[in-house]
């Protein structure tokens, strides 16, 4: 059955009607047991996370892509204009306004924010373990997968990253370490053991990559039982780091999700800076920069109020920025960059042909066999990413005749292609927000699935009134063409950076253009497939 | 100086439009003429599968659903929200005005199987 129902792929698919495999529950459920998790119970999870969309007609993906083709070569020309300093974009500093600093500032409005969400992150875990096993009458699948994951990644990128003050890991944290010092217990939770820099952010490009094959590859990720489990187990991996390397350290370098909004927030039209660059070296952790350091969250927190600017600027331009782009960190990104597509990818009816040539369905194959060619693909494919990434790279740096060394090419423009694996992002999901989404007016009064009513909103049912399928597809293939100028539009302003001669830096956007074209027309052409459902 | 390029640039503004414009106009299908129908559909259930599992209207069509099924269940229509219930031997019926456009499945409500789709095409 081809249709675009379930939008978070294998985390919402049931398998059985795939013709040629075998009934995956019996054989998945000792799995997850073996791995201390609670069966899935994928057949509870029907109806979870449907968006009820369309995917894009053929006409509309070849409109899209022969939009991206023209405006590139447009743009290749017409963004050729003089170098910019990496901080010349217009800002405005929003604490500057006595009212709107009073506002933002805040510390009211601060702990209100931080105590719901201590008490989302509590509810997740009980309505996980204790409340109804059935994903739809559960708080935890909607608002862990739906509201955090897809909704606050948004928000991160569209108005600004909010994470570092709503964090609960953080939060919990920070109030165990007032606790243990008010008891007298150790005046410090935090055992500051130096952090190896070798690891830069490898621990964060681990877990990221563990939580990415969670909502990708695993069939149990709609299971309260398993969100639960799961971030119980993320949340003490999360205090160990803390404990261990200190906090800051742990949050710039191992937590997945500080590390992923971090990136998100480079797009972001509001940044936090502080002006004083003395503050910025001595606050360490990688924050040093010559004039001042943005979205460096410890140095912010730690640096005195007239140094502090909370600014607006124009979208997207924080990705023009390169500060300390290690190798693990492009790999972080590019990481990114792939699981995107490979979301999507997984759903497609190309997908399933691949994985029906590598395991034929003339044998039967047990569920750990599907299981291992997903992860493998989706390991396979951000390689295969980071591969083309690399020989562009090369490429871009021999047409420019770039002196720098290759790996500084590559650092340099890879921030300029998040906004398509952003773009890609939105339109494969806003749908999800907006459909399933709206479920978390019932469940939260009614958070375990046992029939409370608490805000008496218990009975609201989806409205899909307002969301026509011939607007999603339109919506869809205009925020993928934006997303790509955005890109085109970063990678200029780098190039310009990169070379103070405007027709090799000109020149050096072709291959750039070129790999720009790929990945767009990559992710027009995934929302144009029917997806594979059941 | 500053003229020609700025003349330069709104030439190539409007040719982009003109270009993008006309590709548009070239590739999208005319689907305007087309008034809403009334359809009416059969569709039979045996050991749990619908046959035909897959229906495509447009937005606005009128449909009559006439199902039949081997067994007692009640079929429910995801996203309209409507649901018939089915005895073995008696045609059931189900009528679904298409105000929605997208993909919605057909489920069988008590064993939550999915059944089929009904397409509804925008317009």
């Amino acid at each position: 059955m081809c249709a675009r129902v379930r939008p978070l792929t294998a985390a919402w698919r049931t398998r059985s009607s795939v013709p040629t495999r075998p009934d995956w529950r019996v054989l998945a459920g000792p799995a997850a047991l073996a791995l201390g998790m609670a069966p899935t119970g994928a057949a509870l999870a029907h109806g979870f996370g449907q968006t009820y969309s369309l995917h894009v007609p053929l006409w509309l993906y070849l409109f899209g892509a022969a939009a991206a083709v023209v405006l590139s070569f447009v743009l290749v020309g017409f963004f050729i204009g003089d170098r910019t300093a990496p901080d010349g974009y217009p800002r405005y500093n929003l604490l500057g306004a006595p009212a709107l600093r009073a506002v933002l500032t805040n510390r009211l409005l601060l702990f209100v924010l931080r105590v719901i969400s201590v008490l989302a992150f509590i509810l997740v875990v009980a309505a996980g373990f204790l409340g109804d096993q059935n994903p739809s009458s559960n708080f935890a699948p909607t608002f862990v997968w739906v509201i955090w994951w897809v909704g606050l990644g948004y928000f991160t990128a569209l108005v600004g990253n909010i994470w570092p003050l709503v964090n609960p890991w953080t939060i919990l944290f920070n109030a165990a370490d007032a606790l243990v010092r008010r008891l007298g217990l150790t005046d410090d939770l935090e055992l500051d053991m130096p952090y190896p820099r070798r690891l830069g952010v490898w621990p964060a490009v681990i877990l990221y990559f563990v939580f990415i094959w969670l909502e990708i590859v695993y069939e149990g990720a709609p299971a309260p039982a398993n969100i639960a489990f799961l971030t119980a187990a993320y949340s003490i991996i999360t205090w160990a780091g803390m404990v261990y390397f200190g906090k800051h350290t742990w949050l710039r370098y191992g937590e997945a999700f500080s590390v992923l909004f971090g990136v998100f927030a480079r797009f972001a039209p509001t940044e936090v800076r502080v002006t004083d660059a003395e503050i910025c070296k001595e606050c360490g952790l990688d924050c040093s920069a010559a004039n001042g350091c943005v979205n460096c969250y410890e140095c912010f927190e730690w640096a005195p109020p007239e140094s502090r600017q909370l600014n607006l600027r124009p979208w997207a331009v924080g990705l023009s920025r390169v500060e300390d782009m290690t190798f693990g960190r492009l790999a972080f990104i590019v990481l990114m960059l792939a699981s995107v597509t490979m979301d999507g990818f997984m759903q497609t009816v190309a997908w399933v042909r691949i994985e029906s040539y590598i395991l034929p369905p003339t044998v039967i194959h047990s569920e750990s066999d599907y299981l291992a060619v997903e992860t493998l693909g989706l390991l396979a494919l951000p390689a295969l990413f980071l591969i083309l990434y690399y020989a562009f790279s090369l490429l871009i740096r021999r047409v420019g005749a770039i002196r720098a060394r290759s790996h500084d090419v590559a650092a340099a423009f890879v921030y300029s292609l998040v906004p398509i694996a952003l773009a890609y992002q939105f339109a494969h999901y806003y749908t999800l927000l907006l459909v399933q989404g709206q479920s978390v007016i019932a469940l939260i009064s009614d958070p375990f699935g046992w029939g409370w009513d608490l805000f008496g909103t218990a009975g609201y049912r989806t409205n899909l009134r307002f969301l026509d399928a011939g607007v999603v597809w339109y919506s869809q293939v205009a925020l993928i063409v934006a997303g790509h100028v955005f890109a085109m539009y970063l990678a200029h302003v780098i190039a310009l950076r990169l070379l103070d001669n405007r027709s090799r830096a000109q020149r050096s956007q072709y291959p750039m253009l070129v790999l720009m074209v790929l990945y767009t027309v990559s992710s027009l052409w995934i929302i144009s497939q029917p997806l594979i459902v059941e | 100086m500053e003229t020609p390029v700025l003349n330069s640039r709104i030439l190539i503004i409007l040719g982009t439009l003109v270009v993008l414009g006309g590709l548009y106009t070239l590739l999208r299908p005319d689907e305007s003429a087309a008034p809403a129908q009334t359809r009416t559909i059969q569709l039979d259930i045996r050991s749990d599968v619908m046959t035909p599992d897959r229906v495509e209207v447009a937005r606005n069509d009128v449909l009559t659903f006439n199902v039949t099924s081997d067994e007692a269940l009640e079929l429910h229509l995801h996203g309209y929200d409507q649901s018939v219930e089915v005895e073995p031997g008696v045609a059931a019926v189900l009528r679904v005005e298409a105000t929605l456009s997208g993909s919605f499945e057909f489920e069988n409500e008590e064993a939550q199987t999915a059944l089929g789709t009904l397409t509804v095409r925008p317009r």
